[in-house]
């Protein structure tokens, strides 16, 4: 059976958005399938030393968030939100993102992040977290991915 | 002695007798048999005419081109399905198909003219009744397509009892749907991934030692060093003790070795590679 592989895209930004994506890429490891992470537009959030501790969860204009977007809408509910997912979080004893990627990159998986996005959102390299290997563009992440089944989110 | 003679010119006279009668009806019958010779040869030169005895040449080379083209084995499945080809042949030639083969065939025709549409006027297209109807003539085949496509995976025979059809049914569908399912009467569906993967978890394994851990390593294509005895000797424990196999992130926080040695130590996954190795049940959970 010939070695499997997952290339990832995290194009969003909201916590719901990118922990699933993190938790596929570890699963992926602990199969033994080569995994790569391909953080772009507001995904790069989670790879910036500033922004990854505080993502945020979508609860405005959100059909399944649990609090109506009338009330989420006020100032300090999506922070009070996070914090109480968070809470759930701990409560499990699930890594929050920073660990997680932090594991991921022990565990062997490539973690790049968007040259295109990077520009226009104006971030440096400097500012990522240094579990990042590199900051290619898409053509890059085609080459990287040769017989890899792609997974965007 | 004249009795012997009389004899004799009796016979005599027999003789004579019989020659005219085969006389007489030589004689009858020869212009019968110049007319039917006469047929013979104009009805050849007629079939000349048409062409009968070309295409029976023809006809020869055909069959000789099949006998050296095919193997005898294609051809007896060609002779054992010659029914259900047919049958297909005959279902697809019925008139009303042909007629909508034919009506295809000219919108084919005149391809080149049509212009390209985009999203929208694909959308105005749908408002169109006669389109309409051909999408939902379309999606039937891709329903029995689809149909036979499903049988062909589980296995389900694929002998098709051979139905009269009401002249007024197109018939393109089904015959679409039937050669599909039947070209392939003895393919198997293949096992799933699935279930492959799945197999592989002894679970707990009460006669354990080092030394088999050695030798599951190996056949695993890891070489059990002091490391690795490490490791294996402490999930067991943990197994053991919370009767539940410890993931791969506990692993990390409890025998000591961080992740990026495990993922070192144990490639290939190591939640389950280490699970198997010390004898003890995959870990579940998603961390």
């Amino acid at each position: 059976m010939s070695q499997r592989k997952v290339s990832l895209i995290i194009s969003k930004g909201g916590l719901d958005e990118i922990y699933p994506a993190l938790i596929m890429a570890n699963a992926a490891r602990m199969s033994g399938i080569d995994a790569m992470i391909f953080f772009t537009f507001y995904g790069l959030d989670a790879i910036v030393e500033k922004k990854v501790d505080h993502l945020h969860v979508n609860v405005v204009g959100n059909p399944t968030s649990p609090i109506p977007t009338m009330l989420a809408g006020l100032p300090g509910m999506e922070r009070l939100a996070a914090n109480m997912m968070q809470k759930r979080m701990e409560e499990l004893d699930l890594p929050g993102p920073r660990e997680m990627i932090e594991t991921l990159e022990a565990s062997g998986c490539d973690i790049y992040a968007c040259e295109l996005a990077m520009q226009m959102m104006e971030i440096k390299e400097d500012s990522l977290l240094p579990q990042v290997k590199a900051v290619i563009t898409a053509g890059d992440f085609y080459d990287l991915s040769v017989g890899a089944q792609i997974i965007f989110t | 002695m004249t009795h012997k003679l009389d004899l004799v010119l009796e016979q005599l006279a027999r003789i004579e007798a019989r020659q005219e009668a085969v006389e007489e009806f030589i004689e009858e019958m020869t212009p019968v048999a110049t007319a039917m010779m006469g047929a013979g040869i104009t009805t050849f030169a007629d079939f000349e005419q048409r062409g009968y005895f070309e295409f029976a040449k023809e006809i020869m080379r055909a069959i000789d081109i099949v006998i050296t083209t095919y193997s005898i084995d294609e051809v007896r499945f060609f002779t054992d399905n010659a029914v259900l080809i047919l049958d297909t042949v005959r279902n697809i030639t019925q008139p009303d198909v042909l007629n909508i083969i034919d009506e295809a065939a000219d919108a084919v025709h005149d391809a080149g003219d049509t212009k390209p549409v985009g999203a929208w006027g694909m959308f105005q297209a749908t408002k169109d009744d006669d389109v309409r109807k051909g999408m939902s003539v379309a999606l039937e085949i891709v329903r029995q397509v689809g149909r036979a496509a499903s049988k062909m995976q589980s296995g389900e025979s694929p002998i098709r009892k051979p139905r009269t059809r009401p002249s007024h049914r197109p018939a393109a569908p089904q015959s679409a749907a039937a050669p599909v399912a039947q070209a392939a009467p003895t393919r198997q569906s293949a096992p799933t991934s699935h279930a492959a993967t799945k197999a592989v978890d002894p679970g707990f394994v009460e006669d354990w030692t080092v030394e088999k851990a050695a030798e599951i390593a190996a056949s695993i294509g890891i070489e059990f060093t002091a490391e690795h005895k490490t490791v294996i000797e402490w999930a067991r424990a943990d197994y053991i003790e919370r009767k539940a196999s410890p993931n791969v992130r506990r692993i990390t926080k409890g025998s000591g070795c961080d992740t990026r040695t495990l993922y070192q130590l144990f490639p290939g996954g190591p939640g389950k590679n280490v699970a198997r190795i010390a004898g003890i049940p995959k870990p579940g959970g998603c961390i």
